[in-house]
């Protein structure tokens, strides 16, 4: 695989092009890697508008009708229903854990079994969520990468 | 869906081999055709009535402690045991002979299942800890 990378002040917008034969699974990982980086979320916050990259999430939860985005400190509101993010972000590292929140898997410390079929996961930045049964298969089939 | 299945099976296969082993010491009747399909009568209906108690639980009154539910979950499971085994099954009489024998049977059967379950939940959380080691390790 070849690196071309041009810089220059004639360009006013940065642009990504990938040559290839086929995608492969390497390619693949980067290529999803690059969607994740580029897909932002509008999000609310003291009556200021933001767009946050996807990477930069750790959960969406669901609050009296209400989504709300958790990053490492701050949260913002998300105008979004959780279902609707559900089926934009599925493919991506996002995965549901329960009727109120879905989860970026990618921001997972480690996970300890809990009381009736649950799971509970410690976030890299301390926060704990569970995972409810119905979702436990879901959540292994993402790390596994079947979904 | 899943949930359930699992729980019905994990309940019935360890209440069959009970049952056969009670059976085998002439503590309860031995195992036929009639008693096993009973028996899998029984496990469908705490599976139904675990999953619809800890629905209603958590959805109207707002309770989601995993003791609560573990509780409510023990106390179908006799309810369903006293209702379908002793009022309809005849498997027992209300005798307190009967109550002597049958509750430490259920509480062997809920700790048995819970125990199963519990491994195999740590089974998937060691799996996917591995996992985000080894993601780890790569960053």
């Amino acid at each position: 695989m070849k690196l071309t990378i041009e810089q220059s002040d004639i360009f006013t917008e940065t642009e990504i092009n990938i040559k290839c034969n086929m995608i492969d699974s390497n390619l693949q990982k980067i290529i999803d890697e690059l969607q994740i980086m580029m897909f932002s979320i509008t999000a609310y916050k003291d009556g200021a508008i933001y767009k946050i990259s996807l990477d930069d999430i750790y959960y969406f939860e669901s609050v009296d009708d209400k989504t709300f985005i958790y990053c490492q400190v701050d949260v913002y509101e998300c105008k979004y229903k959780l279902y609707e993010l559900e089926n934009k972000i599925s493919n991506y590292k996002f995965t549901r854990i329960s009727k109120s929140a879905i989860i970026n898997i990618d921001k997972i410390s480690y996970i300890k079994p809990q009381l009736a079929g649950r799971l509970d996961i410690t976030m890299d930045n301390g926060e704990h969520q569970t995972v409810n049964r119905h979702y436990v298969n879901t959540l292994r089939m993402k790390f596994e990468g079947e979904v | 869906m899943i949930g359930i299945i699992r729980t019905i099976s994990h309940s019935f296969t360890i209440l069959t081999i009970i049952m056969l082993i009670l059976g085998k010491l002439q503590i309860a009747l031995p195992l036929n055709n009639t008693l096993i399909f009973q028996l899998f009568i029984i496990c469908v209906g705490v599976a139904l009535l675990q999953f619809i108690t800890v629905a209603i639980f958590k959805s109207i009154f707002k309770i989601d402690s995993p003791i609560v539910l573990t509780i409510l979950q023990f106390i179908d499971m006799s309810a369903v045991v006293f209702v379908l085994g002793g009022l309809l099954f005849k498997m027992f009489d209300f005798s307190l002979y009967s109550l002597v024998i049958i509750m430490p049977m259920l509480i062997v059967i809920f700790f048995f299942v819970f125990f199963v379950e519990f491994l195999s939940l740590s089974y998937k959380a060691k799996k996917i800890n591995n996992i985000i080691k080894k993601r780890n390790s790569k960053k």
